[in-house]
């Protein structure tokens, strides 16, 4: 390696000669701090642009030379920010907030996302390099440029959570749910006055409170509806039907918001044993305006059946289906149309439906399920 | 019908340094869950894993008499690592498990149908 190795490479080599830094968020910030000053000094920083004072000695001020990090109580947030930037990709993100938020070495991070440690420490020195090299909003402590990325924050911090890849021997990955928490409840904690921010908070807490409750015996798959309530851990749902609270003070419901207000909703009536339906589908009409997906489309049509009944909910997943393409491969389109039609006693389309769900499933634990539902031609 | 997932990825340690051994027993430890997954479902057909292509001979008569060489095909970064053969349904259900296949975190899965197998001693059409 050159003496003109950037300014990254000097903080991975001293990273890897002397270990995991004990102030990881501070490691990080210097190496992006120590690439901005170097563009400034370097001779195609000098050429490309004209010195300005009034810029060049304002952006002075920004970063002064000898910041501590850790005197400035946000930045951790900037740092979150800086993680969510849109020119790193989506599936790293959750990654590098890990490791530079929480201080995870790489192999943490692998076990807990069951990757190859190996390739972690591939997408994080990318991911490094690339933040080095471009300083990806280091350095900007302007609040409202933070709180407009705020979304792209929550969304890395859902996706470390929303990782589907179940074991089929082992348990259901729970390394990532104790990260998304603390995550989740870090953001909302640095932007008390961001709805969304305790919208995703509460939708966290309370996927996680139900976590333990999802499998049964020997990892069967057990439904929400079929699951004990008694099971679920009582602090989460605290915490989550808090941060709730906090969303209806923030005045501003965004689609973590509306999909948190769905999970309580579900959960109240498991709890009582009569769910208010009617309120399920105005939560899932505001997120299918707010927020389409098509697993929001077919979940919306779930309730649906609930609420006016099979026939309705069969035709607005139809309707979906011609609407779009992708419909023909999603699993839980065919579980539910499978059960609308076993409930219209349309009994052999209801097979077929049945048949086409279980060829599109691929977790054991769920194929088990689907297999022992009681069928209406059974 | 038959597809096959065809697996292709750097060879040990020429992108960066080579797998540790916990890594390698993680590694194998999805493979296995992915192996069992397979078979619980009903579509597993065979799996190889290939070991690398220092390992390869090539046979050709492509010019007329037989010529043995040992080395791949032709030698590339990204080298055919495994092929795991599946019967489902359709493209969307072999999509369904090229997704969850565990490799794709550090190679890239090529999902083609078979054109004909030969099962139990003789060609099949799909």
């Amino acid at each position: 390696m050159t003496d003109r190795a950037d300014p990254v490479d000097r903080g991975l080599r001293a990273w890897r000669e002397s270990g995991v830094p004990r102030n990881p968020e501070g490691w990080l910030y210097r190496v992006a701090l120590n690439a901005r000053r170097d563009v400034w000094k370097s001779a195609a920083a000098r050429t490309s642009v004209a010195f300005d004072p009034e810029v060049h000695d304002e952006a002075g001020h920004e970063i002064p030379a000898e910041a501590d990090p850790e005197a400035l109580p946000d930045r951790r947030l900037e740092l979150l920010t800086a993680c969510a930037h849109p020119d790193i990709d989506p599936g790293v993100r959750p990654l590098l907030m890990l490791s530079a938020v929480m201080g995870l070495t790489g192999r943490q991070i692998a076990s807990a996302m069951t990757l190859p440690a190996a390739t972690v420490a591939a997408r994080l020195t990318r991911a490094k390099k690339r933040i080095a090299a471009t300083g990806l909003g280091f350095g900007s402590p302007d609040r409202l440029e933070l709180e407009a990325r705020l979304p792209d924050v929550c969304e890395a911090i859902y996706g470390a959570f929303a990782i589907d890849w179940v074991h089929s021997t082992s348990q259901p990955r729970e390394g990532m749910i104790g990260e998304a928490i603390f995550l989740s409840g870090l953001l909302a904690r640095l932007c008390p006055g961001d709805g969304e921010s305790h919208g995703l908070a509460a939708l966290v807490h309370l996927s996680a409170a139900r976590f333990p409750a999802r499998r049964g015996e020997g990892g069967a798959f057990v439904p929400l509806a079929e699951q004990d309530p008694e099971a679920w851990n009582t602090s989460l749902v605290t915490a989550g039907e808090h941060h709730l609270r906090e969303v209806h003070r923030c005045g501003h419901v965004g689609r973590f918001g509306l999909e948190a207000g769905i999970q309580i909703l579900h959960m109240t009536g498991v709890r009582r044993g009569e769910t208010d339906w009617p309120m399920l589908l105005r939560l899932h009409d505001d997120l299918d305006r707010i927020a389409p997906s098509l697993g929001g489309s077919v979940a919306r049509a779930a309730v649906l059946a609930e609420a006016d009944g099979p026939a309705v909910a069969l035709a607005a997943l139809e309707a979906l289906d011609s609407d779009d393409r992708r419909l023909t491969g999603f699993q839980p389109a065919w579980v539910l149309r499978a059960h609308l039609l076993t409930q219209l006693d349309r009994r052999d389309e209801a097979t077929a439906a049945h048949r086409r769900a279980l060829e599109l499933t691929t977790d054991p634990a769920e194929r088990d399920y689907l297999t022992r539902l009681p069928r209406s031609s059974a | 019908m038959r597809y096959s997932l065809i697996f292709h990825a750097s060879e040990p340690g020429a992108d960066g340094p080579a797998p540790s051994q916990d890594d390698i027993e993680e590694m194998m430890r999805l493979m296995d869950d992915y192996g069992q997954a397979l078979a619980s479902a009903g579509v597993f057909v065979a799996w190889e894993m290939l070991a690398d292509q220092a390992s390869t001979t090539t046979v050709t008569r492509r010019g007329g008499s037989v010529v043995i060489e040992d080395g791949p095909f032709a030698a590339t970064k990204e080298a055919l690592a495994g092929v795991v053969v599946i019967d489902v349904s359709d493209r969307d259900a072999a999509l369904a498990w090229a997704e969850r296949f565990p490799g794709t975190s550090y190679g890239t899965i090529e999902v083609r149908p078979a054109a004909t197998s030969f099962v139990d001693g003789a060609w099949t059409r799909p």
